[in-house]
C-alpha cells in the first residue's frame, strides 16, 4: 500500500526532520556518498558551497562548453552527497532543500538554454520536477511517505543532472531533456495520482495541505 | 469514533438537597432535559457511545428518564471511573458535564476538527467579581494552568467551559491523572481560585514563532472577541465536585499539551438552575449558527488581495454552490479549467486574449477561495480534496505562464502584447517561485519539528498552586525594548511589534507576494502591457520577497 514504513513513524520531531532529508530529493548516488559519513556531515555549508560554484560555472558560460559543464553536477554531488545522511537537525538546515532545488532547477535551465533545447521543452521539463518537489512535500504532510523505489525511480536531483551532462557530453542534450519529461512525467504522475485516489476521499476532518505556507497559500 | 464520559455529579442547589437532583436532569424546554439534548446531539455527531457516571443519591432521576447511570459514592469515585475508561478506551475520548448547553457548531468542531492530542474549550470572557467558573492560563493557544476547586492558578486569563477532548495516546496519561486525583481525593483542601502575581506581560520571546505564517492555531485566536454570556449565566459557584476541571488540571500539570479552543461567539455553558437553562436555551437559539459556519469558512490570515479583493463576496458564491449541492472538488476543477481557458485567451497574442484571459484569472482565483470556504462551510473535507485543491493552484499559476510566454511570441510584431521569446524569463519565474514555496516547506518542516520536540513542565497534582511555572526574576530593562541582546531577537521583537499596526502588516503580507497578489499581478500586468512585464515584475519581486522572507527567517532561526 502506500503508507510503508518511514523515519520516525513514532516520533512527530524525527518525523518532520526526516521530512527535510526527503525535500532534499537525493537519488542513489548521493546516497550512497552519504552512508560511510553516517550522518556525522553537516549539510549547510557544503550546499552552500555547491551553489555558489553552480553560479560561478554557469555565468562563466560553463553550460555551453561540454566538459565544464559536466563539472557542475560532479562537484554539487561530491560536496553534498557525503552529508545526504546528516539528520539535518541543524538550526538552518533547513536551507538546505530549497538550495538544492535552485542548484537543480538553475542547472537545468542554464544548460537547456546554452544548448540549444526547445525553451518550452525546458519549461515542461522543469515544471515536471516541481510537480514531483510540491508533491513530495503534500503527501508527507499527510504521511503518505513516498516509497523507496520512488526515491530510486525519480532518479534524485544528482541522477538527472547527470543524465543531461552526459548526454551534453554526447551532443544529445535535447533528446535527454525530451526523455526525461515524457519519463518522469509518467512516472510522478502516474504515482502521484493513483497514490492520492487511493488515500480514501471522506474522512471528515479537516485537511489542509497549506497550512505551513507563507508565499505560497 | 469517540467516547463521551458525562459527568452528572452536580446536584441542583447545594450538596445535601435531595429534591433537586442532579443539574444535568434541569429542563431544557418543555419536553427534554440538559443531558437528553447533550446525549441527542453528540449521536447526531456519531458519539454514540455515551457513558453517564452520577453520584448515587442523584442517579434516580436519570434513571427515570431511562438513561444508563454508572453510579459513584464520591469524587474519588468519580475519578476511578474515568480512569478505567481513559484506560481501556482506543478513541478520542470527550469528557463533559451533563449540565452543559452548547451549540451543535460547538461540539462540530470538537468532535470532527480537532487534531490536537487535547483540547479544552474556553472562553477569555472574563466576568468581573469571584468567578464562579474554573479559571485557566493560556499561552500561545495552550492552557499553561488549570485550575480547580483545590489547584490555584497564577494570573488566570480565561474561563473552563466544562468540556475536554483527550486523543489517544494522551487518553493514556489522562487515566494516569485521574487515578493519581482519585487517590490524593480525600487530602486535597479548597484553596483560592486566584493567585495574584500580574508577571504576565511583556512579550514572550519564542524561538521560531514566524507570525506571518503563524495560522490560527486550533481555531483560537482572538482575533474574534468571544461571546460574553448574559449576567444570569455563570453566576452561580457550582457545589459538586468539579470533575472535567479537576482532570484538565491533572492533564496539564502531567505536562500533556492542552490546546484552548476558544468559544468565540458560540455558547458553551454550565446550566446549575432552571434560570441558568432556560438562559442558555435561549442564547443557544440566539445564535445564527449558519452564519457562523460561513463566517468561519473565510480564513481569516488570507493575504491583502485576498480579503478584500474576494473574500468580501465569494462567501455568497460558497452559499450558492453549498445550495446547489456541488461539492468542493467540481468547483476546484471549475476553477482548474477556467483557468486553463485563461491560458488559452493569452496565448492568442492578441490584446483582446490578454483582457479576457486577465479576467478569466481573477475568475479562476475566487473560484479557488470558493472551494475552501465551500469545504469548510459544507465540511466535505477530504484528503483528495485537499491535494487537487494545492496541486491545482501551483498548475494554474504555471499553465497562466506558459500561456503568456506562447502569446508572447505569436503576437504581431510591433503590437503592444508582443514581448518577444519570453521563455527563458517564464522558467526563470516558475523556478524562483517553486524555490520560494520550498522555502517555506523546508521553515515549516524545521519549525515543526522543534514545536513536537518541547518538553512542558510536569507539576506535582498535590500542589495547590502552580508556583512551580513563576517566571524567575528578571532584571529591569527598559520599557519596550528587546530584553535580549542580539540581531536575531531584534528582529523577533521587530516582528512582533510591527504585527500591531495594521498598515505594516498588511504591508509584510503583500510585500511576501501571496498567491492573491501573485494572481492579481498576473492579471492586470498582462491586461495592461505584456508578457515580459508580467514576468520581470514577478521575477523581480518574487527575488525581493525571497530575499526578504529569507533574512526573517534566519535571525530567527539563529536567536
Amino acid at each position: 500500500m502506500t503508507t510503508t514504513a518511514r523515519p520516525g513513524a513514532h516520533d512527530p520531531a524525527a518525523y518532520h526532520g526526516s521530512r527535510l532529508v526527503a525535500y532534499r530529493d537525493d537519488g542513489w548516488i548521493a546516497q550512497t556518498l552519504g552512508r560511510p559519513a553516517h550522518g556525522m556531515l553537516p549539510p549547510l555549508a557544503p550546499a552552500l558551497v555547491a551553489a555558489a560554484i553552480t553560479v560561478v560555472l554557469v555565468l562563466a558560460g560553463a553550460a555551453g562548453q561540454t566538459g565544464p559543464a559536466l563539472f557542475v553536477p560532479l562537484v554539487a554531488l561530491l560536496l553534498t552527497g557525503p552529508s545526504s545522511s546528516h539528520p539535518h537537525d541543524g538550526p538552518l538546515d533547513w536551507l538546505v532543500p530549497p538550495i538544492m532545488r535552485a542548484i537543480e532547477y538553475g542547472y537545468l535551465a542554464a544548460l537547456g538554454f546554452a544548448q540549444g533545447v526547445s525553451e518550452p521543452l525546458i519549461y515542461v521539463l522543469i515544471a515536471v520536477l516541481a510537480y514531483h518537489h510540491y508533491d513530495t512535500v503534500y503527501r508527507t504532510r499527510q504521511k503518505l511517505w513516498p516509497q523507496e523505489w520512488m526515491f530510486r525511480a525519480g532518479l534524485g536531483w544528482d541522477g538527472r543532472m547527470l543524465v543531461v551532462a552526459l548526454a551534453a557530453f554526447a551532443g544529445y542534450t535535447p533528446l535527454a531533456y525530451a526523455a526525461l519529461a515524457a519519463y518522469l512525467g509518467v512516472l510522478f504522475g502516474v504515482e502521484s495520482v493513483l497514490t492520492w485516489t487511493r488515500t480514501g476521499r471522506g474522512e471528515g476532518t479537516m485537511v489542509n495541505l497549506e497550512d505551513e505556507e507563507e508565499a505560497g497559500s | 469514533m469517540t467516547l463521551a464520559v458525562v459527568l452528572a455529579t452536580e446536584p441542583v442547589g447545594g450538596v445535601g438537597e435531595e429534591g433537586g437532583g442532579p443539574t444535568a436532569a434541569l429542563p431544557y424546554g418543555p419536553d427534554t432535559t440538559l443531558l437528553e439534548r447533550l446525549l441527542d446531539q453528540l449521536a447526531a455527531l456519531g458519539v454514540h457511545d455515551s457513558r453517564i457516571v452520577a453520584r448515587r443519591e442523584l442517579a434516580a432521576p436519570l434513571h427515570k428518564n431511562g438513561h444508563d447511570v454508572i453510579e459513584t459514592d464520591d469524587l474519588a469515585d468519580d475519578l476511578r471511573v474515568v480512569a478505567e475508561l481513559a484506560r481501556a478506551a482506543k478513541e478520542p475520548v470527550l469528557i463533559l458535564s451533563g449540565d452543559i448547553v452548547a451549540g451543535d457548531e460547538l461540539l462540530v468542531r470538537l468532535v470532527a476538527d480537532s487534531k490536537a492530542p487535547a483540547s479544552a474549550v474556553i472562553s477569555r470572557a472574563r466576568s468581573a467579581g469571584p468567578p464562579t467558573r474554573p479559571v485557566v492560563r493560556v499561552s500561545r493557544a495552550r492552557v499553561v494552568s488549570a485550575g480547580s476547586r483545590y489547584h490555584q492558578v497564577t494570573d488566570p486569563n480565561a474561563v473552563f467551559r466544562g468540556i475536554l477532548r483527550v486523543a489517544p495516546p494522551e487518553t493514556k496519561r489522562l487515566a494516569d491523572a485521574a487515578a493519581e486525583l482519585a487517590g490524593l481525593a480525600g487530602s486535597l483542601r479548597p484553596v483560592p481560585p486566584i493567585r495574584t502575581r500580574e508577571q504576565v506581560g511583556g512579550e514572550q520571546l519564542e524561538r521560531f514563532v514566524d507570525r506571518d505564517a503563524e495560522g490560527d492555531l486550533d481555531g483560537s485566536s482572538s482575533r474574534k472577541a468571544d461571546w460574553a454570556p448574559p449576567p444570569v449565566l455563570a453566576t452561580t459557584p457550582s457545589n459538586g465536585d468539579d470533575v472535567p476541571a479537576l482532570l484538565l488540571t491533572g492533564l496539564v500539570r502531567s505536562g500533556v499539551r492542552v490546546g484552548a479552543r476558544g468559544v468565540r461567539v458560540l455558547v458553551c455553558e454550565r446550566a446549575l438552575t432552571p434560570e441558568q437553562a432556560a438562559a442558555a436555551r435561549a442564547a443557544v437559539e440566539a445564535v445564527d449558527e449558519d452564519r457562523v459556519r460561513l463566517d468561519a469558512a473565510v480564513k481569516g490570515d488570507d493575504g491583502f488581495f485576498t480579503t478584500y479583493a474576494v473574500s468580501t463576496y465569494s462567501w455568497r458564491i460558497a452559499r450558492w454552490t453549498a445550495r446547489r449541492r456541488l461539492t468542493p472538488n467540481v468547483v476546484t476543477s471549475i476553477s482548474m479549467g477556467v483557468a486553463v481557458l485563461a491560458a488559452v485567451w493569452f496565448a492568442a497574442g492578441t490584446r483582446a486574449g490578454m483582457i479576457v484571459g486577465a479576467a478569466l484569472l481573477y475568475v479562476a482565483f475566487v473560484l479557488d477561495c470558493v472551494d475552501g470556504q465551500l469545504a469548510r462551510y459544507t465540511r466535505q473535507f477530504s484528503t483528495l480534496g485537499a491535494w487537487l485543491d494545492a496541486t491545482f493552484d501551483r498548475a494554474k499559476e504555471y499553465v497562466a505562464y506558459a500561456g503568456l510566454a506562447v502569446g508572447s511570441t505569436a503576437a504581431a510584431i510591433g503590437s503592444s502584447v508582443h514581448g518577444g521569446d519570453v521563455w527563458r524569463l517564464a522558467v526563470a519565474a516558475m523556478a524562483v517561485q517553486t524555490c520560494r514555496h520550498m522555502i517555506d516547506f523546508a521553515f515549516g518542516a524545521a519549525k515543526r519539528r522543534v514545536a513536537g520536540g518541547e518538553q512542558l513542565p510536569v507539576l506535582p497534582l498535590d500542589a495547590p498552586d502552580d508556583s512551580a511555572l513563576d517566571s524567575p526574576p528578571q532584571p529591569p530593562r527598559a520599557a519596550g525594548a528587546p530584553d535580549r541582546k542580539g540581531l536575531g531577537q531584534t528582529a523577533i521583537w521587530l516582528s512582533n511589534r510591527t504585527e500591531k499596526m495594521p498598515g505594516l502588516r498588511w504591508a509584510k503580507k503583500i510585500v511576501i507576494l501571496p498567491i492573491g497578489e501573485r494572481f492579481a499581478l498576473i492579471s492586470l500586468s498582462a491586461a495592461l502591457f505584456n508578457a515580459k512585464v508580467t514576468f520581470v515584475v514577478l521575477l523581480c519581486w518574487g527575488l525581493l520577497a525571497a530575499g526578504y522572507t529569507l533574512t526573517g527567517r534566519i535571525l530567527r532561526s539563529i536567536a
